[in-house]
């Protein structure tokens, strides 16, 4: 039974661990000129498993999903589609070729191409929301962003049956053990494979985005 | 589909890859030479990478001028692979120039409109949805911003499932045509984006109730199995959803069955007045705030360790609840129901077999007629509980008040969180019962959250009766849930008296340390009522997951005492 004991302390440890890889925070969220942008800084990026990945000539991707929301008394309201942004990070010598060693080379959906001789910790990265006449002045917002590195990780929606039913988190019984443990599972199973990390924005008038 | 030749020097070609393209001429000099590109140009590009939709096009300067349609087919191609379903695009060569122009519409919408619910409910949805005229379609986002939009109706208004073929229908493989629920319709030369909804009458859930009414393993009932039942009737004008809640089980050791039997349903829209009954039979704890029913399943089952105390409680509880704000619930309730011992010991347990457990202790037998009155408060609010959370809790099951992990954990926004709540049960002899008591409970928890690697745990309750107090309504603290490094329910009494504070870092939600002070006092029981101090720290391996290292603050290190925990300790 110890033994059991020790195995799951140390799977969960190493689950945990994975937790521990990347971290955003949102640095400003405002309206420029006609669009809201946002920044957003991620830390801890280029973990040791991705960077040994790297340094092999791998490839890592980094999804950054915003989404812009208005701050109402009961429920909130999505006030733009989420924003996504995509990052291919690689090694590269002059000239581009894959290498080990090299430097750092993010690439964005748009085709930007950005080199680094060591990635900044933290990369901070801009986000278009969208177009800025959609805020009002007197009304509130936030705003939520979740970063995946290494695979690109489907967002969870809450459902329907959990609105009726109830979320995990408010269970307590052992279904919620069974689904932390699935959940667990899951991450480890995916340890090489992605790591997600989410953060929400403290709440801002439409008048502090729009700067007036 | 148009194709132009001149047979003249000039020669311009235009094809539209949407929604079928059949096989085309190639462009041609009017000396029978194939034309060759000495330009691409993209036009139209915002939501893909220009590199992308070259390589897509495979098209390269000094190439003959391909099949047009077959090139803007390949570029519409990629557009579908990538969710944007309602991508247009058109290719045309300039010989002159010998440019070739692709020119892309990423499936940009002239407006939205909602069907399948009353032209009302149509527009306010529309108003609300993330998704306007000049917006780019793309499936993902839109179903995303869609499941947004429906969230507070909770499930009454759903996507539609019936698929309609509009003229502007993505109709190749990699899209099937009118896949539900959006849809792109012409009309007046604007692009309409319709999206599909359905109002189900209800909805209805039969699983394996494993602890959210009865715990499944205790030292009173053996292996409890037990089945429960959620359903919701939907009210589609105001979303008053009727809630109607099942449970059956089964005491393996008793061999006698349980059960609830409820419902409950909200009126009016701006102050929500909850209404509702139940009738149930019951194995009951007051236990509850000490440690979950997993924790208690799972010690009792495990190491033997006896976490909360059982009666059998059966009768029926009418209730109302005023939710007079979105964070602020006044509730009450009448209860009927009649109090019996469980006195049969299970001795059934995977360890320490040969252990004492703990006796569970007698529960005073009798009928109780009481009122129970009480009020909660929660700053982020009730309205996202689920429909069986909101019924759970107007039960009034949990004195002691509730965590605000769940709220956390969904509300990442808040820095702070904290929820107050208060109950009074009042049971005079005057009400026909076999009990003349009252007692009044107020607790408070909040979390803070000092930095991304520090966090703030406090928890307050206090408590004090009137009357004679039955065992299954004393206060008791000491070990698991209160105050670390005593034995569990160490002193009993009438008034109760409680602080934790808790500090924690390190990665929250993985690895992390916890340093932990807990000081009670419960007084009017037989003995002497002394402050009980526990001190100590903790390993956290996840936001629930823990073990704990608790001490008498004045017998460290004689007083160790090392918990496991599968959640949090408030």
């Amino acid at each position: 039974m110890r033994l059991v004991c020790a195995a799951s302390l140390g799977v969960w440890s190493l689950a945990a661990s994975a937790d521990a890889a990347l971290d955003l925070q949102i640095t400003n969220v405002r309206a420029a000129s006609s669009a809201v942008v946002a920044v957003v800084d991620l830390r801890d990026l280029e973990s040791d498993r991705f960077k040994t990945l790297l340094e092999r000539g791998g490839t890592v991707h980094l999804r950054l999903q915003t989404e812009l929301w208005e701050s109402r008394p009961t429920w909130d309201r999505l006030v733009y589609p989420a924003a996504v942004r995509l990052l291919r990070l690689v090694r590269t010598r002059p000239g581009g070729a894959l290498a080990a060693g090299g430097d750092i080379t993010l690439t964005d959906q748009d085709g930007t191409v950005t080199s680094y001789p060591a990635l900044p910790n933290p990369l901070p990265v801009t986000v278009r929301i969208g177009a800025a006449d959609r805020l009002r002045a007197d009304l509130r917002y936030y705003l939520r962003a979740s970063a995946t590195v290494g695979t690109i990780a489907e967002r969870e929606i809450d459902s329907v049956g959990d609105a009726v039913f109830g979320r995990p988190e408010e269970a307590s019984g052992l279904g919620s053990l069974g689904r932390t443990v699935f959940r667990r599972m899951a991450q480890l199973s995916d340890y090489l494979q992605s790591v997600t990390a989410e953060t929400t924005s403290r709440n801002l008038t439409g008048r502090q985005l729009l700067g007036r | 589909m148009v194709l132009r030749r001149s047979l003249a020097a000039l020669a311009l070609a235009s094809v539209v890859a949407s929604p079928t393209v059949a096989a085309q001429d190639r462009v041609q000099t009017v000396a029978g030479e194939p034309a060759q590109i000495a330009d691409v140009v993209l036009i139209g590009i915002n939501e893909l990478s220009r590199d992308v939709v070259a390589e897509a096009l495979e098209v390269h300067v000094g190439d003959p001028v391909p099949d047009l349609a077959l090139a803007a087919e390949r570029v519409v191609r990629l557009y579908r692979r990538k969710d944007y379903s309602f991508a247009r695009a058109t290719a045309a060569f300039d010989a002159t120039r010998g440019a070739l122009t692709v020119t892309i519409d990423e499936g940009v919408i002239d407006a939205v409109e909602f069907t399948g619910v009353e032209t009302t409910r149509a527009a306010v949805l529309a108003s609300d949805y993330a998704l306007r005229a000049g917006d780019v379609f793309q499936r993902r986002r839109a179903s995303e911003a869609l499941e947004a939009l429906l969230a507070p109706t909770r499930g009454a208004i759903r996507p539609g499932r019936v698929a309609r073929r509009g003229p502007d229908s993505p109709d190749d493989e990699s899209e099937p045509a009118g896949r539900p629920p959006f849809e792109v319709v012409t009309r007046d030369g604007r692009r309409v984006l319709q999206v599909d909804l359905r109002t189900p009458a209800g909805t209805f859930r039969l699983v394996p109730d494993l602890g959210d009414r009865e715990d499944w393993f205790t030292r009173v009932d053996g292996f409890v199995p037990s089945i429960g039942l959620g359903a919701a009737i939907y009210d589609q004008k105001r979303f008053n959803h009727a809630y109607v809640a099942g449970h059956v089980s089964l005491r393996t050791a008793e061999r006698r069955g349980g059960y609830a039997l409820g419902v409950e349903r909200p009126f009016l829209s701006n102050h929500r007045v909850y209404i509702g009954g139940e009738l149930y039979d019951l194995t009951a704890t007051d236990d509850r705030w000490q440690a979950t029913s997993l924790e208690a399943s799972l010690g009792a089952l495990g190491p033997r360790s006896s976490l909360r105390d059982y009666y059998r409680r059966r009768g029926v509880q009418v209730h109302a609840a005023v939710r007079a704000e979105p964070r602020l619930e006044l509730l009450a309730a009448w209860r009927g129901e009649r109090h019996e011992a469980l006195d049969l010991e299970s001795d059934y347990g995977f360890w320490n077999d040969d252990d004492p457990i703990r006796p569970n202790p007698p529960a005073r037998a009798g009928r109780l007629n009481g009122i129970v009155v009480g009020a909660s408060f929660n700053p982020l609010g009730f309205d996202r509980e689920s429909l069986a959370a909101t019924y759970q809790r107007h039960q009034l099951e949990s004195p002691f008040g509730q965590g605000v992990a769940a709220e956390w954990a969904h509300d990442r926004l808040a820095r702070v969180a904290w929820r107050a709540d208060w109950t009074s049960e009042l049971s005079p002899a005057s009400l026909g019962g076999d009990f003349d008591f009252q007692r009044h409970i107020v607790s408070a928890r909040t979390l803070v959250s000092l930095s991304r690697h520090q966090e703030l745990r406090a928890r307050g309750i206090v408590g004090w009766s009137g009357g004679e107090l039955p065992p299954q309504r004393v206060f008791a603290i000491g070990g698991f849930g209160s105050v670390h490094g005593y034995d569990f329910k160490e002193a009993i009494g009438s008034r109760l008296a409680l602080a934790n504070l808790e500090y924690a870092f390190g990665w929250l939600s993985g690895l992390h340390a916890i340093g932990f002070l807990d000081v009670g006092r419960v007084t009017g029981g037989s003995g002497a009522a002394p402050w009980l101090k526990g001190v100590g720290f903790g390993i956290g391996l996840t936001r629930d997951a823990r073990v704990d290292f608790g001490y008498k603050l004045d017998d460290v290190p004689g007083s160790l005492s090392v918990l496991v925990r599968l959640s949090r300790s408030f």
